[in-house]
């Protein structure tokens, strides 16, 4: 598991967001992950149906069967109804800092790939074998 | 006979002549004449009235023309005995001067220039009932081998057809000699491109080109262009290039036609729980359209996709030449079944050269999932 600081996603408010991405061994559900990853952090919303979210999620299916799974959170507000970026009925509220533990809950959460992140350096090797180019977003800011 | 009639008269003409003598005499009416004679016993007198029988003589203060001065006449008009100015030879047989008589004559009428008076000929309009209709007058400048500003070759101020040709793409920014309604044909018979340049600076406002966009011309390519003296500039009313701005309804047939186009797709398989637009984790797909010059697009995206919850939706649009994604713009389903979707085909005006645009995702709740995201630009 990494975190990245930034907007590698272009989230049109061009605000910097919190990335914690990871790889889920094959098998993984991308429709079940925001019940999954709520449930490890109460109070937290990642898809928007309920009206508000602190963040959203994507996933990526590899071609080894694997699931990329990254957590954007947001590190701004915006519950303006007449903005003009697409969310009229959803608020964006910043997300809290995650503890260690919440983070390692989410991983465990949907389990652990054989490759995984851990954000050093070596990232980007793990990355291109699991089939990413240069210009995918998990290589943007690692 | 009696006394009386042994009486003679003497009767002479003028007061001198011969003396005619004898006992009577005859008054004879002569033409025009008229006689009375009347017996007056009283006075012992006889009266003979004699008479003009016609009308009134011809007026001595008519406008008569006269070849010499008449001292009967007051109002006169005194011609010479023989034509005079630009006539010639006698009344009764006059002639026309070399400058206004035969072929020379019409032709300065119709030659304004080297034998004429060099004044244009302005008529209200102009009928041409057979041909051929020909422009001549046209100059061949040395080669461009600069661009051109205030471009103002020799002989351009009298020319109807410039023969234009550079030894590389060169551009021409504005034109000398601008008259309002003056009609110029610019033919390039080089190979080179040479570029007319729309409101460029380089050339002085008068000069320049009000072009909806650069006209380029290549080898053997043509324009004709009108000088509009209300807004200083020369306007392009033809040519055989295309200058880059949109077209009029235009019907095609049996023509090649050349368009940029351009595609790319995605196939993996990916997910989204955002609710603005952002990039799936695989970006993009995404086309950039470089023909050349600002052109109207067509962007055709295309994606499966579906949702995790019904009724939410899942859109895939395209942010245009860098510019926000709209749900204007996106396929979209709110299935939970994964759909094969094609947008609507989005038509976007005027873009610059060099765009890229790229297909952008977002959800109004739920997961949505993407796969085989496919986008076609293509530049009309």
């Amino acid at each position: 598991m990494r975190t990245r600081i930034g907007n590698p996603y272009n989230e049109p408010h061009g605000l910097s967001c919190r990335n914690i991405d990871w790889v889920a061994p094959p098998g993984t559900s991308p429709d079940a992950l925001p019940a999954l990853l709520e449930a490890q952090l109460p109070g937290f919303h990642l898809e928007a149906s309920r009206g508000d979210a602190h963040g959203f999620i994507s996933t990526s299916l590899r071609p080894d069967g694997s699931l990329y799974v990254c957590v954007t959170l947001y590190d701004f507000e915006c519950s303006d109804p007449q903005c003009q970026l697409g969310h009229p009925d959803v608020a964006f509220h910043q997300a809290p800092q995650l503890t260690a533990g919440q983070l390692d809950a989410m991983q465990q959460a949907t389990g652990i790939h054989s490759i995984n992140l851990d954000g050093t350096g070596a990232d980007i090797a793990r990355l291109r074998a699991l089939g990413f180019a240069d210009a995918d977003v998990p290589m943007r800011g690692a | 006979m009696g006394v009386l009639a042994a009486l003679k008269s003497i009767v002479r003409k003028n007061s001198a002549g011969s003396d005619f003598i004898h006992r009577r005499l005859n008054l004879i009416e002569g033409t025009n004449v008229t006689l009375t004679v009347a017996d007056d016993p009283t006075n012992d007198e006889i009266d003979v009235t004699i008479a003009a029988a016609g009308a009134a003589g011809a007026p001595s203060d008519a406008d008569y023309l006269v070849g010499t001065a008449n001292a009967g006449l007051s109002a006169e008009i005194v011609v010479g005995t023989t034509p005079g100015g630009e006539l010639g030879g006698s009344w009764a047989a006059p002639t026309v001067d070399a400058t206004h008589s035969g072929s020379a004559h019409h032709a300065q009428s119709h030659d304004h220039s080297v034998a004429g008076d060099n004044t244009a000929l302005v008529p209200e309009s102009v009928e041409i009932s057979g041909g051929p209709l020909a422009t001549r007058g046209d100059i061949s400048p040395a080669q461009i081998t600069a661009n051109q500003n205030d471009y103002n070759p020799t002989g351009l101020a009298d020319a109807v057809v410039l023969r234009l040709s550079s030894d590389a793409a060169r551009d021409v920014t504005g034109l000398a000699g601008g008259a309002d309604g003056r009609i110029l044909t610019i033919h390039n018979v080089g190979s080179q491109t040479i570029t007319l340049k729309d409101e460029n600076a380089g050339s002085s406002a008068a000069n320049r080109f009000a072009l909806a966009a650069d006209v380029i011309l290549a080898g053997d390519d043509g324009a004709v262009l009108q000088y509009d003296s209300t807004s200083s500039r020369w306007r392009c009313i033809g040519s055989s290039v295309n200058t880059g701005g949109t077209p009029a309804d235009q019907s095609i047939t049996s023509r090649m036609v050349s368009l940029t186009v351009s595609q790319a797709e995605v196939t993996t398989q990916e997910t989204t729980t955002s609710t603005t637009y952002t990039d799936l984790t695989t970006s993009g797909p995404a086309v950039t359209l470089s023909p050349g010059v600002s052109q109207d697009h067509l962007i055709f995206v295309m994606s499966r996709c579906q949702n995790s919850v019904a009724a939410q939706a899942s859109y895939a649009s395209v942010a245009i030449a860098g510019a926000t994604a709209s749900d204007n713009d996106a396929c979209t389903t709110g299935a939970t079944i994964d759909h094969y979707r094609m947008t609507r085909i989005t038509h976007a005006a005027a873009v610059a050269d060099g765009s890229t645009h790229t297909m952008r995702y977002r959800v109004a709740g739920g997961t949505g999932t993407y796969s085989f995201r496919r986008i076609i630009g293509v530049a009309l």
